[in-house]
């Protein structure tokens, strides 16, 4: 099987689908297995791939050929750089975890299972397609299962939605799950929709083909390349939360099971800096380094304006969702440099940024489940009930704001480093005021939420158990190892961005 | 003389006699019983099965030809007549209607004779004629149910728009004769482009603008549909679009092509604006057949963009998006059929949790749903793509966007239909289903389903097929 350690990748977790729609409802503990069996497959093939991954060669490894349809250019055609490889291992990680964490969920979870495992399917699939046709299919796939997750296990706390279109749901009574599912899917698909004509054009002018290898030997200069970079920006730019798109993000977030913010904030938002890097910059290099300004100029509004959205919110859960925001700047901070620290980065940013987000919104579901309270007023002491959490809450905290030591750090000084190093170093001025303001409102929400006073006895409250402490352990775990042991990723990481290098022509 | 040219067509109609006569004879009066069915699926089916051995090109004169892209939408006709008619035999049955099988059965194999006829038509009289046949039985089926209200309105309706249609057809026929002086293709074509060509072009493409419910020709469609039983609706919503769409290519292709009409500007506006009117009037409908009337008309603006395109490559892709539309579509009026023959009301709320009241039906409803919205792995989303496409090839990248936005419109309402499918928390009765329904119903299914997995096969012989389109030799 060695030959198709990707197609095996993508066979795990469709595979559990399929099972889980065989299995009847009443089986919950097969159904639950059979999940699990479906994430620890990819899990281990990710760890294979990594460590068969060769950084002196780089470039495309693993690759497998299949036409699908020859006379329309499609083909089964996969295959991994370092930059896939590094997304594949969060994704394994995320997605196992996500299992865990919806194992006591209580219902419906037969759908449930199976439409994580459709949506895991669909994001690996981005992550080593190199078809450009596949590349849509499967990206696609990803984004439309979250909007049943959203739509039934959703929260459907009467929090008001915002945005021009709030008032008008909350006029027809429709709650904030089926607002945040909606908002969410149109968006993410209005998006597509700009992808679909890029790829169109692509293959137009490209003779005919969808494969990535062919495709990248196709020059596309002048105001069309910089048209179709544009498309692509934008189409892939509305799932990685870039300004003014991002609103679908924190309702959608807010609205989400714990399993659908993890894997959404997690890994969702990254298919789409992936999207952007990976087409506009690796097949536009021409238009990517001229609109360069402007991918950077969003990011540092991105920074700047998720950081003070999360300073101003009260609920937790649309804390974290704009703070996504202001970290999804930085990865796309990091792509506008240009240079290799900056890029290297910006692709370190997305597993740190997807590890650590998961673990906050495990933390937040998990508090909010025992406590019953999403409103930070309201909180206060729960350390002295719930110590384990409020640990890992100060883990992914400090990661947030760039503790040395944990995996944040790494990725916003290589970030930083490359904008100083760039074409526009006072890009550094309002990316380090971000992660300024980043370290004001991750210690406010510790204090508010876990320091002081204990809380009163009327809450119930208690620590993690369970599958919970696993989640916990690996997702934490994950951010300290990859803060201190940096290269593990790193080295795939640069092969693949120096091939990227390359193609830009620096 | 090639008799073999129309020999799917003969078998039809001989198919249609035995019908007729064993309904003569059958001896139970008006109380009659499975007979005409059994003979009409097994006869259909039998023909599908043998439409496979069919040599072609062959041609019965110059006016009838049948090539590969012909034989093609056969085989889509004759399945969709086929779906059609398992379909009618226990809703007509449940709702008391019983006693007019044969008629009905009998009036479709006549359209769908018609619709056969359509596709092979090179003269433009033989044209006509096909056209007409496909209609007329279709506006008694529609009246059908004579006892509801609403059936004779949607008939009249039907009639009325049908008939103006014909008479614009015909209209535009009188003209491109008027400026050649002759009703066949080739000739026709080798005629310089003038005036009263042009004029008559117009004519004609608005004459089929009617038939095959382009907008704004489309204003009797949500009504007809929702007076016309369910399973009548499965096949006047498929086979005479199909058949309409690809003579249109044939026309474009064999006709206006050469004779330098330029229609292409024409077809994206009407395609631009079927698809868009489709899409936004479906949003709030209440009824199912009224949703999915107005998403077939959307979807026929979406086969509009690759027939915009004229490209040989965009007429086998819009056949195989034709395949994709006939399960599906179809698939999801069986759906309907089987609601309604189990007493619910066709609406919206009928079909509230139906994933309990019926797994197989709510299972397979979903999947129609999804293919015609275009969500990857089921057969709709690749001709949904295919079709895009053709048209990205032909430069008609606006076209492409604006189709690309309006899919993602059309997945509100077709996700609103599955969310009360399944999300609902207002349960109702079971929903039991005859046997024949539910198999065709989850036919249809698996072919959309596996068909979206593994799509090559099908496009590979619908880009074939395409490719055979024989233009006229002789200039």
């Amino acid at each position: 099987m060695s030959g198709h350690l990707l197609s095996l990748t993508l066979a795990g977790p469709f595979v559990a689908a399929v099972v889980v729609f065989l299995l009847p409802q009443s089986a919950r503990l097969a159904i639950r297995l059979a999940s699990l069996a479906g994430a620890l497959v990819p899990a281990a093939t990710s760890a294979v791939i990594l460590s068969r991954y060769d950084v002196a060669r780089g470039g495309f490894q693993l690759e497998e050929h299949l036409p699908l349809i020859p006379r329309l250019g499609v083909s089964w055609h996969l295959g991994a750089d370092g930059i896939a490889v590094a997304l594949l291992v969060l994704t394994a990680l995320i997605h196992v975890t996500s299992v865990c964490t919806s194992w006591s969920l209580k219902s419906r979870e037969k759908e449930f299972f199976l439409f994580v495992a459709l949506l895991v399917t669909g994001v690996y699939g981005v992550f080593v397609s190199l078809d450009l046709f596949l590349f849509f299919l499967f990206y696609e796939l990803a984004v439309l299962p979250m909007y049943v997750l959203i739509g039934i296990w959703g929260s459907s706390m009467d929090v008001p939605g915002r945005g021009p279109f709030g008032g008008l749901f909350k006029k027809v009574g429709v709650g904030l799950k089926e607002y945040g599912a909606m908002k969410l899917t149109l968006y993410l698909l209005a998006g597509s929709a700009f992808i679909l004509v890029g790829i169109f054009v692509l293959w137009v002018q490209g003779g005919s083909t969808f494969d990535y290898v062919a495709l990248s030997r196709v020059t596309f200069a002048g105001a069309s390349g910089r048209t179709l970079f544009l498309l692509f920006y934008v189409g892939f730019g509305v799932l990685a939360g870039i300004w003014p798109f991002h609103t679908w993000s924190p309702d959608g977030h807010a609205a989400a099971p714990a399993a659908g913010s993890m894997m959404h904030a997690g890994v969702l938002m990254k298919l789409g800096a992936y999207g952007v890097l990976r087409v506009g910059f690796g097949l536009l290099p021409a238009a990517a380094a001229d609109l360069a300004w402007l991918v950077g100029l969003v990011a540092v509004i991105n920074i700047v304006y998720g950081a003070l959205g999360a300073g101003w919110q009260k609920d937790i859960k649309y804390l974290i969702a704009y703070s996504s925001v202001s970290h999804m700047g930085v990865v796309m901070l990091g792509m506008a440099t240009l240079n290799a620290a900056g890029i290297t980065g910006s692709v370190y940013q997305m597993v740190a940024h997807g590890i650590m987000t998961a673990l906050f919104f495990t933390l937040v579901n998990l508090v909010y489940d025992i406590s019953h309270l999403r409103d930070m007023t309201r909180m206060g002491g729960f350390a002295h009930a719930m110590p384990a959490l409020a640990t890992f809450f100060v883990i992914a905290g400090l990661s947030s704001l760039g503790l040395p030591g944990l995996a944040g750090f790494v990725a916003e000084l290589l970030v930083f480093l490359g904008a100083w190093t760039s074409a526009h170093p006072w890009w550094l001025v309002p990316g380090v005021l971000g992660a300024f303001i980043t370290a004001l409102y991750v210690l406010r929400a510790v204090r508010t939420i876990f320091l002081g006073q204990a809380p009163p006895a009327d809450l119930h409250l208690r620590d993690a158990r369970g599958a919970e402490w696993a989640t916990c352990l690996l997702l934490g775990g994950a951010l300290v190892v990859l803060g201190v042991w940096p290269k593990l990723l790193l080295d795939p990481i640069g092969a693949g961005v120096g091939e990227l290098l390359t193609r830009l022509g620096r | 003389m090639g008799f073999q040219a129309a020999a799917l067509e003969i078998l039809v109609l001989a198919v249609a006699g035995l019908v007729l006569l064993w309904d003569l004879a059958s001896p139970g009066g008006r109380a009659r019983g499975n007979g005409p069915y059994v003979l009409a699926c097994v006869g259909l089916g039998a023909l599908f099965v043998a439409s496979f051995f069919v040599t072609a090109p062959a041609s019965l004169t110059d006016a009838f030809v049948l090539d590969g892209f012909a034989l093609y939408v056969k085989r889509i006709l004759l399945a969709s007549a086929l779906l059609a008619i398992v379909g009618m035999g226990p809703y007509l049955k449940a709702r008391g209607s019983g006693g007019r099988s044969a008629e009905a059965i009998v009036l479709l194999l006549f359209s769908t004779v018609g619709a056969m006829a359509l596709v092979s038509a090179r003269e433009l009289l033989t044209l006509f004629v096909a056209f007409e046949l496909v209609s007329l039985p279709l506006y008694v089926l529609t009246a059908l149910e004579k006892e509801r209200r609403s059936s004779p309105e949607g008939a009249l309706k039907v009639f009325l728009f049908g008939s103006v249609s014909s008479a614009i057809l015909l209209l535009g026929i009188g003209f491109l004769f008027a400026a050649t002086g002759t009703t066949f293709w080739m000739q026709v074509a080798a005629w310089p482009h003038d005036r009263l060509v042009g004029l008559g072009a117009a004519l004609v493409l608005v004459g089929f603008g009617f038939k095959i419910a382009i907008f704004p020709f489309s204003l009797w469609v949500p009504d007809t549909y929702q007076a016309a039983p369910a399973p009548v609706v499965a096949f006047l919503s498929v086979a005479p679009k199909a058949a309409a769409v690809a003579a249109l290519f044939r026309l474009v292709f064999e006709l206006f092509g050469p004779a330098g009409v330029g229609i292409k500007s024409w077809l994206v506006l009407l395609s631009a604006i079927t698809m868009t009117v489709g899409n936004l009037l479906a949003l709030r409908q209440q009824d199912l057949k009224r949703l999915l009337a107005f998403s077939g008309i959307a979807q026929i603006g979406y086969v509009l963009a690759a027939l915009a395109a004229g490209t040989p490559m965009a007429a086998g892709l819009a056949l195989f998006y034709f395949v994709a539309y006939l399960v599906s579509n179809a698939g999801a009026f069986l759906v309907v059929a089987a609601l309604e023959t189990a007493g619910e009301a066709p609406t919206l709320h009928g079909a509230r949790r139906l994933v309990r009241r019926s797994p197989a039906l709510a299972a397979s409803m979903l999947v129609f749903l999804l293919s015609l919205g275009g969500i990857p792995f089921v057969l709709g989303f690749w001709g949904k793509m295919y079709v895009f496409l053709a048209a990205a090839q032909a430069g008609l990248y606006g076209l492409v966007f604006l189709g690309a936005v309006l899919a993602v419109v059309a997945l509100f309402y077709y996700l609103s239909v599955a969310r009360l499918m399944f999300m609902s928390t207002d349960d109702g009765p079971d929903v039991p289903v005859a046997a024949p329904l539910l198999a065709a119903i989850v036919v249809c299914a698996l072919v959309a389903g596996i068909g979206g997995l593994l799509p090559q096969r099908l496009v590979n012989s619908a880009l074939s097929a395409a490719e055979t389109i024989t233009v006229p030799s002789s200039r």
